[in-house]
């Protein structure tokens, strides 16, 4: 009766099927050809818009078949996903396999022995008589081409160091590591834009944000508090180069400052997992509503460029509510260029009033009854751009293993040769036999070049 | 003119004259033609390097912004490529043959391309750009070595009559087999740490280590191809004829990224070729 192969292992075969694993590359190579033909959305959205004008019938199908997301569409995911699991598969054998090898370094089998003697690669003979130091001469030959030798009587086993076996293993696992470690830093990462008027500071909590992009699994924000000193160069010239702006950025937790520096592009400021970058500056204004004696706790108001604008700079509006959530009054901000450093404010009042004034540090409007708006402070802010990744070094750290081992695992492989002197024949011979981890039979030809030219004698 | 244009003009006509020896000597079978084509390349390194060294004290940053820069820098690493392989093994000099009319091409192509001379923004500016630049020039290097070792298996397995007797010398086809081999493995070493390094300057610069921007995804795309190259040969044994011509078509791929993607596409790495 014929049983047929279970399905787990069916799909390990095929997992770890050389051909199998071919085929999944080059689809992976030619998806990611396809990708980078086929405008993508998370680069520049306007340009999906533009091509699909151009090409409305194949933008409809590109747009239906979600090829626009195509590094985050499923059939990419799927594809990374059996690549993991057959790379799993891949660096479990190898492993395995270098393990066994280390294991059985300096011993010989029966089996072996009796392969060395019927199967050699080459076999030399002698007389009898000189046949121990041939023997001897053929280790030494081992050794001058960079081998380690254990002799014993009989057999003598060579080999290169074990950095070669474990060059592939590691490569392979270090793979699978950034194969799962991408994926899951991705789900568990948080990146967002954040404004903060120079010399003041901000809590890292989601309402702090502009804009703020988290992963499925991102746990919850930080929480210190994320602050910009007060003198915010936006020209700062460093070894001749302009850096832009180059605001001095703080972390702090409660009353302990966590980190501190200087911050412009690549020159991030990193704290553990956070890892702060400029984005941008602006102009930006501190305020504080006043209800009698009571002041509120200041609101920052952040005012980007606006290059169709006729003074270059957006206007931003701000609403105003009272204890009871009812909108009392709103209020436009927008620059203004004088002589003092000032800002035009715009109200409009619930009650349909309006007043248009230009204020400038410690004055005052009227939003409604018993309610004003005070202007604290008016300068720069800086956009900060901050990323919660705990897994950038983890990759980092696997990029720097998996270039090494195959670095290891191509340039200097596992190799391994085996001399027998064999005196089961009418006269002694020397049966030797060689490995090379990538099959360079430049390697084995050295072997036996080396072995033969040390013993005095051809290939027989 | 101004002194790095006669170096470039020089280099240029020096590897002119070798592309033309290496030919010559390949076809009349003159070892005297090809020692000289040797030379002739040699010496157009000196003016080349030079005129790259007088433009890069006077730009303050290395041969990466611009395509000539670009361009001419690679056409630099093809013959001291050649060079290099030439000193470790003088057999395998004959590869001139191949990479001396590339390197002509290249460094005259970009003799008309603009010349304009790119400043180091505050982006650019980074010791992690000089590594990725680096690596992305030795596994050109590399890779350029695999592919003309590649041509001349391909070219001698199939040649006969006067044409077998052309790069006669050289090594066995086992051992040039096993050549392209370890430089392409050489050149997947390095493009991989050219990728590891470009992505840790990107998140040091934009805070993103990949974006899928055109030109990351063609680097990975070379790099999956290189890998393709090595899983064949390793566990589908493809070698000799297989091997060589997958050495041979994976190069415009490495070409494509290094120097034709900020041509095609609207790329952030637009800048260091065009400017923009």
């Amino acid at each position: 009766m014929k049983h047929g192969v279970p399905p787990v292992r069916r799909i390990r075969r095929t997992l770890r099927s050389p051909r199998f694993v071919a085929w999944l590359l080059g689809a992976l190579g030619l998806y990611l050809v396809v990708g980078s033909i086929i405008p993508q959305r998370s680069l520049d959205a306007a340009a999906v818009t533009r091509w699909a004008g151009r090409y409305p019938a194949l933008g409809a199908t590109f747009e239906a078949l979600g090829l626009h997301e195509a590094f985050s569409h499923p059939m990419f995911l799927g594809m990374l996903f059996v690549l993991t699991a057959s790379t799993v598969v891949c660096a479990w054998d190898r492993t395995a396999r270098a393990a066994r090898i280390m294991r059985s370094r300096g011993t010989v089998d029966a089996r072996q022995v009796e392969a060395l003697r019927t199967r050699p690669g080459a076999r030399f003979e002698f007389d009898a008589d000189d046949a121990e130091a041939r023997y001897r001469d053929a280790g030494d030959a081992l050794r001058r081409i960079g081998l380690r030798v254990r002799s014993g009587p009989l057999i003598s086993e060579a080999s290169s160091g074990a950095w070669g076996l474990l060059g592939s293993p590691i490569f392979h696992w270090a793979i699978v590591g950034l194969l799962l470690v991408v994926p899951v830093g991705a789900l568990t990462r948080s990146e967002g834009l954040i404004g903060i008027v120079a010399g003041y500071e901000k809590p890292d909590v989601v309402e702090s944000y502009g804009r703020l992009e988290r992963g499925a699994l991102h746990a919850s924000m930080s929480g210190l508090t994320i602050g910009v000193e007060k003198d915010m160069p936006v020209e700062f010239i460093e070894d001749g180069i302009d850096r832009g702006a180059a605001p001095v950025v703080y972390l702090r937790d409660g009353d302990r400052e966590l980190a501190r520096g200087r911050v412009y592009p690549n020159k991030p400021l990193h704290h553990g997992a956070l890892t702060v970058h400029i984005s941008d500056w602006g102009l930006g204004a501190v305020t504080t509503l006043l209800e009698g004696d009571i002041a509120s706790e200041p609101s920052q108001v952040l005012i980007d460029r606006d290059e169709t604008s006729a003074s270059g700079w957006a206007s931003v509006t701000e609403t105003y509510a009272d204890p009871t959530g009812a909108e009392v009054a709103s209020a436009t901000f927008a620059p203004e260029f004088g002589a003092n450093v000032a800002v035009r404010v715009e109200v409009a009042r619930r009650d349909g009033s309006t007043i248009s004034r230009v204020m400038g540090v410690g004055d005052a409007v009227d939003l409604a009854d018993g309610v004003s708006l005070r202007i604290d402070h008016l300068g720069k802010y800086a956009r900060l751009s901050v990323v919660d990744d705990w897994s950038i070094s983890l990759l980092y750290a696997l990029l720097v293993v998996a270039c090494l081992s195959v670095g290891v695992s191509v340039l200097v492989p596992y190799r391994a040769a085996w001399v027998l002197l064999d005196r089961s024949g009418d006269v002694p011979a020397l049966c030797v036999s060689v490995s090379h981890s990538r099959g360079d039979s430049g390697f084995v030809e050295r072997v036996m070049v080396g072995v033969g030219a040390a013993v005095g004698k051809e290939d027989s | 003119m101004t002194l790095e244009i006669v170096l470039m003009w020089i280099a240029v006509t020096l590897y002119a004259s070798s592309a033309v020896l290496f030919v010559t000597a390949a076809v009349f079978r003159r070892p005297t033609i090809g020692s000289l084509a040797l030379w002739s390349a040699a010496a157009g390194l000196v003016p080349h390097a030079v005129g790259i060294g007088v433009r890069w004290v006077r730009v303050e940053h290395g041969p990466y912004l611009g395509f000539y820069e670009v361009v001419s820098s690679y056409a630099f690493i093809s013959v001291a490529a050649l060079a290099f392989i030439a000193l470790r093994r003088r057999e395998l000099a004959g590869i001139g043959v191949i990479l001396m009319p590339v390197a002509f091409l290249m460094l005259g192509a970009s003799m008309f391309t603009s010349k304009a001379e790119l400043e180091i923004t505050s982006k650019l500016a980074s010791w992690w750009l000089n590594i990725h630049v680096i690596f992305a020039k030795i596994s050109y290097g590399a890779f350029i070595i695999s592919f003309a070792l590649a041509l001349v298996f391909l070219f001698r397995e199939r040649a006969t009559g006067t044409l077998s007797g052309m790069l006669a010398k050289m090594p066995s086809q086992d051992v040039i087999d096993d050549l392209q081999f370890r430089f392409a493995g050489a050149g997947f070493v390095f493009l991989g740490i050219m990728i590891a390094s470009g992505a840790i300057w990107a998140n040091e610069a934009w805070g993103r280590y990949w974006a899928w921007d055109p030109i990351e995804t063609w680097s990975l795309i070379s790099w999956v191809v290189y890998a393709l190259y090595l899983h064949t040969r390793l566990t589908l044994g493809w070698r000799g004829r297989r091997s060589a011509w997958f050495a041979v078509l994976a190069l415009p791929v490495v070409l494509f990224s290094l120097i034709g993607v900020p041509l095609v596409y609207q790329s952030i790495h637009g800048a260091y070729l065009l400017g923009y």
